[in-house]
């Protein structure tokens, strides 16, 4: 299929030359794909350096007693593990697929506005050296949680300006990033592909570039008040001056909400990706999925106290917020239905990419349980600052946002190296993970409903037990992510040549380029009948 | 046989500048608004 998208034409951009060599390649990089791949390579290191930080909490709290760490630092790990992996890892990893795949899937040649694409990258790796950079500066990094709530986060030391310029420079690369997305999606379609037949990774990225774009600004300005509060005497959450602390939760919590589906949303996607080609059967409802996920993505407007439960608040406040987060089931069930109904039937095989989507179906599900009974106030009153909390979102996001992010590349990784993995690796890889993240967070729900709170160095002995496997399973985890990187770089050294389909029921424009596809993907762009073949119906 | 034109991606290109200032726009706004919603709580 190559010969058909390599046909020369020309026209007033420079799409006819290959990518440049050394490191103009990548610093002036403007293609989607390398810059897709500097998102997924810089994801990468950010999550093994997040996860360094998981591994010195579990081995503080291996046994009760304080073991390695002071206090402070161990308050410090739980706070940048948080942003690192949230801001540094998963978002990152989500805007690196949505670069590699979403011009890949629309049929264009590139995003809407490459420059700005480079730009929004860019902007991360000077965002992390400042905040990994707190960590040496006198008082240490931020260690009042990732939620930053004054006065706590207001007492900390130099590195607080510092967080705070990171987490502004974060923001506005997901804000350009995102606007990058929507006018892509919204102007970059080839003819023919609408908006409801475009690949569901396609719906699940628009909704959440808009999400973004509503809820980034919000964070940046809730620490901007921080920051004025701090260095210049304001008083927007300061009691001694009049101001409003709890307010700062409502507007954190504001962004706070909508960025657990930020964070989720694109997993969606993919596994509505991958399950219909291991099943070998097209989508269950897709306009139902897309429906709910826009459901979503509004409900989570509306149910930001759920996490302020505690702080108090009217009863009218508690039932509203109560059945609001509880409506989310409803959409998310028809999500969960709709990819169990595409199963149901199927000629389903277990190729790696589907048993991370599987293992994340499953998992997933529980994590949004747990979050149900959350939502129940006078349960979320025992619940709250506990080890309940930390498994309930540690479900959501390991074996659901991570997993997802893993099931994405072992999907597409043949696509754009051109090369096909170990399966047997790949095979390793997930059972270890699948096991060893439930060893490591399964009991957390046992020490959370047995009092223990969350952000401590040290414990009472009654939850030793469940503590040391838990740190166990984390050890595992740990380890078993290294065979990650390893299973790529193999892959790209030295795989087996993938085909342009690589799997046997895979549909949609991305698969209709040849495997690796050319530097410039959709140019020109694809015929009619190759989008009536790729398009989803 | 093409489906899209160099001068129809152009301009599909320009219209993308545009829709990015006008989404750049809404975000500077919740950024304000935010801030300004805080002082008018006091």
């Amino acid at each position: 299929m190559a010969h058909e998208h390599t046909a020369d034409h020309a026209h007033d951009d420079h799409h006819d030359h290959g990518p440049a060599h050394g490191w103009r390649r990548w610093v002036y990089a403007t293609n989607h794909k390398d810059i897709g791949t500097m998102y997924l390579i810089f994801a990468c290191v950010m999550f093994f350096i997040g996860g360094a930080m998981a591994m010195i909490i579990r081995a503080e709290l291996f046994q009760p007693g304080l073991q390695l760490v002071e206090p402070q630092f161990f308050n410090s790990m739980t706070t940048m593990h948080a942003l690192l992996m949230i801001f540094g890892a998963v978002m990152p990893a989500w805007t690196g697929l949505a670069n590699w795949m979403i011009p890949m899937q629309v049929g264009a040649p590139d995003m809407a506005l490459p420059r700005l694409n480079n730009f929004s990258f860019w902007i991360l790796p000077f965002a992390f050296t400042l905040l990994l950079g707190t960590l040496f500066v006198p008082g240490g990094s931020p260690a009042g949680g990732w939620t930053l709530y004054p006065p706590l986060s207001l007492q900390a030391g130099d590195g607080f300006p510092m967080a705070i310029f990171a987490i502004h420079l974060m923001g506005a690369s997901s804000i350009l990033g995102s606007i990058n997305v929507v006018v892509t999606i919204m102007n970059m379609r080839a003819p023919g592909v609408g908006l409801l037949n475009m690949p569901l990774f396609c719906w699940s990225w628009l909704i959440t570039a808009y999400l973004l774009i509503a809820t980034m600004p919000v964070l940046a300005g809730a620490v901007t008040m921080l920051l004025t509060d701090h260095f210049f005497a304001t008083s927007f959450f300061s009691a001694s001056g009049g101001g409003d602390p709890v307010m700062f939760q409502h507007v954190f919590w504001f962004f706070g909400h909508p960025e657990v589906y930020i964070l989720i949303l694109p997993a969606f996607g993919i596994i509505s990706e991958i399950i219909p080609t291991f099943s070998r059967k097209p989508l269950f409802g897709y306009d139902a999925m897309v429906y709910a996920t826009a459901a979503i993505a509004f409900l989570s407007f509306i149910v930001w106290a759920h996490h302020m439960f505690t702080v108090g608040m009217p009863l009218a406040g508690q039932l509203f917020f109560t059945l609001s987060t509880m409506l989310i089931s409803i959409p998310t069930g028809v999500k969960v239905f709709n990819w169990t109904a595409t199963m149901w039937k199927g000629s389903i095989s277990f190729e790696p990419p589907m048993l991370f989507a599987l293992a994340f179906l499953f998992l997933f599900t529980i994590g949004g349980f747990s979050g149900l009974m959350l939502a129940i106030v006078p349960a979320d009153f025992q619940y709250h600052d506990t080890y309940f909390v930390v498994a309930h979102f540690h479900y959501v996001l390991v074996p659901g946002a991570i997993f997802a992010i893993m099931a994405g590349v072992y999907y597409w990784l043949p696509k754009w190296s051109g090369k096909m993995y170990s399966h047997k690796l790949a095979n390793w890889h997930f059972w270890l993970s699948a096991i060893f993240v439930n060893v490591l967070f399964f009991p957390q729900h046992f020490l959370g409903l047995a009092g223990m709170p969350r952000r401590i160095p040290d414990y009472s002995t009654q939850f030793a037990d469940w503590n040391m496997v838990s740190s166990i399973g984390a050890f595992g985890f740990g380890l078993s992510q290294l065979l990650f990187p390893y299973i790529i770089w193999k892959c790209i050294k030295a795989g087996t040549p993938a085909t342009k389909h690589v799997w046997d029921a895979s549909h949609g424009l991305e698969w209709e380029l040849s495997s690796p596809p050319p530097y410039h993907s959709w140019d020109p762009p694809p015929s009619r009948e190759i989008v009536a073949r790729g398009v989803q119906h | 046989m093409t489906a899209m034109t160099p001068d129809e991606l152009s301009e599909r290109r320009a219209k993308a500048r545009r829709s990015a200032i006008v989404l750049g726009l809404v975000a500077l706004a919740f950024f304000i608004g935010s801030i300004v919603l805080k002082m008018a709580q006091r």
